[in-house]
Order: structure tokens, then sequence, then C-alpha cells
């Protein structure tokens, strides 16, 4: 018995003396990992300070001052493991920071983790609990309606915009805890959303707000426990929908076969709810100077009509300061949007190079600015090689509620927009954010895509399907009163 | 193999009375003191303000339209210096830093109000005790947010969109100072200063401030100033007795 004891007790013994022997190396993997992984960004130390700082924004986060946006912990609290781990698998949309899932074991990001928290030494004593979120109410018209009041009641409007494009009136006073500009959040882009577009991550977001910004939480508004929780899903579900049938991500813009006017004066008024929008991503330009590294532009949507002659294409992008280039005028650095073609089309396999055609392959380039109520038409073999040219474009925008709206009117009869039923043209989008500095070279770009003018569907296409359930719906009844017939003689 | 029980039993009884002690001894500490009225003495005075007090800044509030017309001409005085009429300067937070160690004092029960109103803080410097409950009160037909930005105490950010909503809060740790802002409304600024004891004040109309019922001592008397820093005197009280200490800070330390 004794003798077995003793073992017992030598070998815990070994095991200890290992683990207290290897702990610094334990330790050490984690800090390892950091600086290899996280290091660039969040800085040696962690102060958020990495030589990749300058170009990204948000800004990383500093971990010494213990603020963390996504949590599911109470506001001012410090965030559960279990955050840290969503995080780091996950990533944060709509930011720098990539998801660490497919390069990260699960031990090693518990290790990283580990290092992460000693950066902060108050995690040691915190001991922060989850906020109770109960199941997902489904969504229903009174709900959405419902959060649409509490919208306006509970003044989201003042940061978020009256139509949740983030450009409400506090919008461009808004800090962070170190001081630097921060946006609120596009609630038309729900993908971007930090801690994730559903309607249980909206929930959260308004239960915990997010430390470090303004964004507070929106508890205890109500007395009554329940009805403060209803208010968060109602306004949840509306948050959601603003976003509805969006993003349509696509490589294929198919403008719509149109009879009616498709003129600039009446283009508002179009039927554009029929028409399919295509929203495209756009990013900065950052391979030739001028760069941009943070573009205040990240998406169009387009959707087109057109007819024998014409092509009418509706254009709308957020933006956040729109209004700032309408009151200054002429004097501002203005908005712009362009979009271009290739200035041959052959194969569809052989595009011009993304930024401005070059030499052997050069587009036309289409520019609408905020400034100017001509369309501004250049060849270009490359960005820096712009040649004036005459077009017959027209164009004509809107602002409204942080968002641009321009419809384009281009005449397809002339032999600078040949574009024929059924062809894919080639087309891609850039766009300029004047508050943001952006000009020239300097703006936000979209990959190609394609333009298809759809076939008019023929108008026979009712006819024979009709004949053909008439026939056999007659059939069907002689057949019916032939049987009967029998059945009675 | 039952000795090893007994004495992991043992051990495990040894500990968990140690344990048992320990937290007696921790209630003993935090009996309070008792403040002996008849000897008690008083540290007294202004701070006064000396060299060309400039007028104050004017906040032109545009971005809110309700807190544009709780204003004339939708302008508010910043409270970052306000040089009273007696030339003393208001929003000075005066206590007692040092000379008090040891001493455990009754947390003050009464709560503290912050009132948001006129999309401005009232007051603008608060000081409390530590757990004191700090009533947060909105009195304007708007969001607000109150946002507080602690280095030792957690933080919170929490919203109040609606006229009439209180929230009650407590600081659990001594801290000097804690800034709190409105996000919504970026000339919305304050800070509350939490402190272990009773004896504080801050400077109102006539700049001056009075620490009443001190236990006679020696005591190192701050005073702090958002925008001109922190003074200290060291101060003597004997038994009943009354000092007066003044104060100065000059224009131009910013």
């Amino acid at each position: 018995m004794s003798r077995v004891l003793w073992a017992i007790r030598r070998e815990l013994l070994l095991i200890l003396s290992i683990l207290i022997l290897s702990s610094p190396f334990l330790f050490a993997d984690g800090k390892a990992l950091y600086e290899k992984k996280c290091s660039q960004c969040h800085g040696i130390e962690g102060k958020g300070d990495g030589f990749a700082a300058e170009f990204v924004s948000p800004k990383p986060r500093d971990f010494t001052l213990g603020t963390y946006k996504i949590r599911t912990t109470a506001s001012g609290e410090l965030p559960l493991d279990k955050d840290l781990v969503r995080t780091i698998s996950q990533g944060i949309p709509g930011t720098s920071m990539p998801a660490f899932e497919k390069a990260l074991s699960k031990s090693e990001i518990e290790e990283m983790i580990r290092y992460i928290k000693s950066l902060f030494p108050k995690f040691q004593e915190a001991k922060p609990e989850a906020v109770k979120i109960g199941g997902v109410p489904r969504r229903s018209k009174e709900l959405v309606e419902k959060g649409k009041e509490l919208y306006n009641q509970f003044r989201c409007f003042e940061c978020h915009g009256t139509a949740g494009r983030a450009d409400g009136p506090s919008a461009p006073t808004l800090k962070d805890e170190k001081g630097d500009p921060i946006l609120p959040a596009d609630f038309t882009k729900p993908w971007q959303f930090r801690g994730g577009g559903e309607v249980k991550d909206i929930f959260t977001r308004l239960t915990t707000g997010l430390n470090g910004t303004p964004m507070p939480a929106f508890t205890g508004i109500f007395p009554d426990v329940k009805e403060d929780e209803r208010s968060r899903w109602a306004l949840s579900h509306y948050i959601k929908s603003l976003s509805d049938g969006h993003p349509n991500f696509k490589s294929v813009i198919a403008a719509q076969y149109y009879a009616g006017d498709l003129s600039l004066n009446s283009s508002a008024s179009l039927p554009w709810n029929d028409a399919e929008e295509v929203d495209l991503p756009l990013e900065g330009q950052v391979i030739q100077e001028p760069r941009l590294f943070i573009p205040a532009i990240d998406l169009v949507s387009v959707a087109a009509f057109y007819k024998e002659q014409e092509l009418l294409l509706r254009i709308r992008w957020n933006d956040r300061t729109g209004h700032a280039q309408l009151k200054q005028g002429k004097d501002s650095l203005p908005d712009s949007l362009s979009l271009q073609f290739p200035l041959e089309r052959t194969a569809v396999a052989e595009l011009p190079y993304f930024l401005g055609g070059s030499e052997s392959k050069p587009v036309q380039m289409l520019t609408w600015s905020s400034n100017f109520d001509k369309i501004d038409k250049k060849i270009c073999k490359g960005l820096n090689a712009l040649e004036n040219a005459p077009t017959s474009a027209e164009g004509k925008a809107n602002f409204d509620q942080g968002q641009w709206t321009l419809f384009l009117h281009l005449p397809l009869n002339l032999k600078e927009f040949d574009f024929k039923t059924g062809e894919f043209v080639p087309i891609s989008f850039s766009a300029g954010d004047g508050s943001n500095g952006e000009a020239g070279a300097k703006r936000s770009v979209s990959a190609w895509v394609n333009l298809v003018l759809q076939q008019s569907p023929s108008k026979m296409r009712w006819v024979w399907p009709s004949f053909g359930f008439v026939g056999a719906l007659g059939g069907e009844m002689i057949l019916l009163s032939l049987a009967r017939k029998r059945r009675k003689q | 193999m039952r000795k090893y029980f007994v004495i992991a039993a043992g051990l495990l009884f040894f500990y968990g009375l140690n344990g048992c002690k320990k937290s007696e001894k921790a209630k003993v500490e935090e009996s309070t003191t008792m403040v002996d009225a008849t000897t008690a003495a008083t540290i007294a005075g202004k701070i006064k303000f000396s060299g060309a007090a400039s007028k104050a800044k004017m906040i032109q509030v545009t971005s809110d339209a309700y807190c544009t017309k709780q204003h004339a001409g939708g302008q508010i005085a910043s409270e970052e210096v306000v040089v009273n009429s007696n030339k003393t300067l208001k929003n000075v937070l005066v206590y007692v830093k040092k000379g008090l160690e040891g001493k455990k004092f009754a947390t003050i029960k009464e709560a503290a109000v912050i009132n948001q109103h006129g999309c401005w803080y009232e007051p603008h410097v608060l000081a409390v005790m530590v757990n004191q409950p700090v009533k947060i009160l909105n009195s304007d037909e708007t969001l607000h947010n109150i946002h507080s930005m602690p280095k030792v105490n957690s933080g919170f950010n929490f919203a109040q969109p609606a006229k009439g909503m209180e929230t009650t809060k407590t600081f659990d740790k001594e801290e000097m100072m804690i800034p709190i802002k409105c996000d919504v409304h970026s000339w919305m600024g304050g800070y509350i200063g939490v402190l272990s004891h009773p004896y504080f004040a801050v400077t109102g109309e006539d700049g001056s401030f009075a620490l009443k019922n001190l236990p006679p001592g020696e005591y190192q008397i701050e005073a702090w100033h958002e925008k001109f820093g922190v003074q200290s005197q060291t101060v003597k009280v004997a038994e009943k007795e009354s000092k007066t200490v003044e104060f100065t800070f000059k224009a131009g330390a910013m």
C-alpha cells in the first residue's frame, strides 16, 4: 500500500517540477505568438502603436487600456475570455482585424489571450459576468414598426442619422477613448457591424454598449425589465430591416428594358423597385501615388433601365459628409463618381488595367463631380495619361440623408456607347469623397464587372402558356361531360 | 493512507480557520472613525485668482436643435475657467490629501446629483465619497449618454433618451479625477472626484470652501482645478481651531 503511495507521490512531484520548470516557456509562448501575429498593428508593448497602425481605421486596440468594444458583459466591464476568443477567431468585420481561426489553434488562441490579458492588470481581480440574452423574438411588422418608433424616441439619429446612414448631426464630433475621431455604424451595412450583423448581435451591442467608443448601453430605460428588453429587440429588428435585400454582391448589372421616358427629368420617378440593384464593394486605391488607405466610400449600388437608344443608370452611395459639399459649393474639394468602359471592346477576357487602362488598352472614363453640372470625359491610358474628350452622356445627382443618388443618361445610338442587347460590357466604378481629401487617383475603386442590356422579354410569353392552359381546361371539361353522359346512359 | 487524509483535512481546516480570521479582522478595520464634535477643527478659505480674467469661452451649440433653443443665441459659456466677480475661482475641488491615513469614515448616504440640464452638466465638478450614491438625472427632452472614463474604477456609458430619467451609480475606489462626457453633445464635459473621506468642497460663486468637523491634526490640503492643475499646503489645526487658508491660481498658468 505505502509503496504504491510513494510511487504516486514521486510521479506527482515529477510532474509538478516539470510544470514549474517549464512555466516560463508556457507563458513565453503567448508572448511569442503575440509578437509574431499581433504586434504589427497592436505594437510590441500592446499600446496599439504598431508600424501598420497609421494605415488602418479604426485604430488597433490599445491593450494597456483594457477597453474592449465587443463583449457580452455590462457597460464598462472587461470582456469574458469567450468574447476575446470570438474576436480573435472571427476577426472584426469592417476593420483591419482579420480572423485567426484558420491560422491559429484553439490552444494558441488561449495562450495569446492569456498574454493580452496580462497587459492590463485589472483582469486579474475582475470577475466580469455575461449579460442575460434571451431567445430572439421572431420578426414581425409590428415589431419593426415599434423599433422605428423607438429609433426616433431614443434619438439614435443624433449619431446614426435619420435613415441610419451614419450621418447624424453629432457624428462628426465623435471621439474614441484616445481622442481619435470615430465613426458611428452605418445601419444600412450590417455586414460591417463590428460585433456581427445578426439581430442577436445588434441586441447584444445595445445591451452592453461599445466600451471606449461613444456608443452607450441602452439599458434601464424602461423601469420594467421585460419592457426594457422588448424595446431593444424591436430596435434590433428595425436596425436589421434597414438593410433588407442587401448586400446584393454580383458581378453583372442587368439593365431592364423600360419602354417609357428615360430622360433625366423623369429619372427619379421610374419604377426603380423593379430593377435589380447590385452592390459593388470599393477599396482604397493603394497602388500608385497619391494613395488612399482609409477610404470614405466603400460601396456603390447600381441599377439600370434601357430602351432602344438610351441607357439610364442609377448609382447610389452613402457619404457621411455629402451635405458639406453642397454647402461649401465650388470652393471645396468636390465629391465625385467615375465609371469606365474599355475604349475598344474585344473579348471579355482581355480587360484593360483596372486603374484607368494602359497605353495598349485605354479606357473611356466618365466623371460626375458635385461642383460641375456636366459629365466630364477622359480617354485614359493609365491614371496619369488623361486626355479630354467630348461626350453625349448627361448626369444629375442629388444628396439626401447621407446618400448621393446619381442618374447617368447615355445615348446608345452613337459610336461612343454602342452597347448591344445581350452583350457583356465591362464597367467599373470609382468614387472620391472631397471631405476626406479624396481627389484624382486618391479615390476608392471597384473591380471590373459587367453591364448587360437584358433581352426585352417577348410579349408573346404570356400568350402561348395562356392558350395552353385554356386548351387543357377545355379538353378536360369535354372529357368530364362525356364521362357523365356515358354514366347516365 | 488514513494518515494522509488526516493531514490533508488538518491543512484544510487550518487554511479555512485562517481565512475566517482574516475576514473578522477586516470587519474590525471597517468600523468607522468617530470624530469628537467638541474638539473638531475647521479649515476654510478662498480660492483666489490673480491676473486678468479673460471672458469665458463661448460654446456654439449647433448639432441638436433642442439644446440650441435652451440658450440665448445657441451659446453656452464654458466652465473650464470661471472667475467670479470677487476675483475668486469657481469649480475648484479642495480636499484633504494627507493626514487622515488609517481612519475610516462612514459613507455619505445622501445621493450626490449630476443634473443634465440645458445640455449641460450641473455641477461641472462634483466630489463624492467612495460608494456614495451618485444620482444622474436627465432634465432635457433629448438623448444624453453619460460616459465616465475612470482609470481605477469601472467605467460606464449608458443612454438616457428621455426627460425625467434617473440612474444611480457608485464608485467603489478612490480616484482623482474621473472625466465624464456626453458623446452626443461634444461640448458637455465634467469631472467627478472620489474620496475615501468626507473632507472635500467644491468652490461656487464666491470661491470659498470649508472643511468642517476635522479631527485635530496636520493635513495636506490640495486644491484641484481642471486647467490650472493642483496646489497644496500643509495646515495644522489644534482642537476646536478654525484656520483660514488661501490658494491663488494665476492666469497664464494654463
